[in-house]
């Protein structure tokens, strides 16, 4: 029989003796599927009805009016962290749960940055990134950030391994990364590297954890 | 989408999956719950003014969840099919499978079942039990004595009597 009273006032758990850990290591070993985090992460970025419909029907002057004017003062430019949090962590696992439609698909790299161009979006051109040979681009989009144009450009290869590019100018951005070499950084399980290129920063997000990134600088 | 949300989702989804997985017996409803506790983080946790309780919060979320998710399923449905399937009593020693530990857990009494997963699990204090599962700490003594005494049985019959006084 389990006491249980714990034998010392101070103790705010019961002891465990070694078929106690057994259990414990059995049940803490069940994984959740692999793709949950990239779900939740994708699943909470949607707008409730609720709040899309706030969105339509209940355009704020206040916020608008206030929203021009941190704009004119410059206080709307968000750190360059936040912009990586988003992409690496809300943007990308959307993309790979194929939950956002591309603008357009292309195959062909230079179509696609010529049409960023005409979209006036942030693009990759001179970039410094090249994607590697086994993968090629299928296409791109366009997304709003703090009132920021931002772009994407996918890339997969044939074993559908997925790469991000995403591009946003950097002076729409606070603490942006230096002009050289890439930083990296892990977020929400996925490689990603960034750098800053003539004006325009850029994220590089992997579609999957474990892809080394730096094979393509 | 803040980064501070996906710090929580981090560090609790895998927890809080395995937690629902405990209640609900199978893992495409583990998932559901577990998604479905986010979301409502997302759209009402800054109402949490204390953020040192949000795994609190979301332990108690999945819990009210799938109680009302159940209560659904039993105005729907039969529960018959549902508490028709066996728990296997596994005589193991102390080398037990992740499955088999779910399954024992799964044939306790439901008042059992919820306490004893987050003391496996999460390592919960009585305290936090307590503040997770909206009741009294002496009942969360008693019942996490008496599910992981039954736990214990299923598992490995013979460990129950080296816990006599």
């Amino acid at each position: 029989m389990i006491n249980p009273e714990p034998s010392n006032p101070a103790e705010d758990r019961p002891p465990l003796d070694n078929l106690d850990f057994s259990i414990r290591q059995a049940m803490r070993a069940i994984e959740p599927p692999p793709d949950l985090y990239a779900t939740i992460l994708a699943a909470a970025a949607e707008p409730s009805p609720a709040a899309a419909d706030e969105l339509v029907t209940k355009p704020s002057w206040w916020s608008t009016i206030a929203a021009a004017g941190a704009r004119f003062f410059g206080t709307a430019r968000g750190a360059f962290e936040d912009f990586r949090v988003e992409v690496a962590t809300v943007r990308t696992p959307q993309l790979v749960a194929k939950r956002l439609q591309l603008d357009l698909r292309s195959g062909e790299l230079s179509q696609l940055v010529e049409w960023l161009a005409h979209a006036r979006s942030p693009r990759p051109d001179g970039s410094g990134f090249r994607p590697p040979g086994d993968f090629g681009p299928v296409g791109c989009k366009t997304f709003q950030w703090r009132g920021q144009r931002f772009s994407v450009i996918c890339f997969y290869d044939q074993g559908k391994r997925g790469m991000h590019l995403f591009s946003i100018s950097g002076h729409s951005l606070r603490q942006v990364p230096p002009e050289g070499a890439p930083q990296w950084c892990t977020l929400g399980g996925l490689p990603t590297a960034s750098w800053s290129r003539g004006g325009t920063s850029f994220v590089l997000v992997a579609g999957a954890p474990g892809m080394n990134l730096g094979e393509y600088f | 989408m803040s980064a501070e949300f996906s710090s929580l989702v981090e560090a609790h989804y895998a927890g809080l999956f395995r937690f629902a997985v405990s209640l609900a017996r199978d893992e495409a409803t583990a998932a559901d719950l577990t998604q479905q506790t986010f979301l409502k983080w997302a759209r009402h946790g800054d109402q949490l003014r204390d953020r040192t309780k949000a795994k609190t919060w979301l332990f108690t979320t999945l819990h009210r969840e799938f109680l009302a998710t159940r209560r659904k399923v039993r105005e729907q449905a039969d529960e018959e099919e549902m508490d028709s399937i066996p728990a296997p009593r596994i005589e193991v020693g102390n080398k037990i499978d992740a499955k088999a530990a779910i399954a024992a857990l799964a044939d306790l009494d439901e008042i059992y079942r919820a306490p004893v997963a987050m003391f496996y699990l999460e390592d919960m204090s009585y305290l936090e039990i307590s503040e997770c599962l909206d009741i009294p700490i002496g009942t969360v003594m008693s019942r996490l004595s008496r599910g992981r005494q039954r736990l214990r049985k299923i598992l490995s019959p013979a460990s129950d009597s080296h816990d006599q006084p």
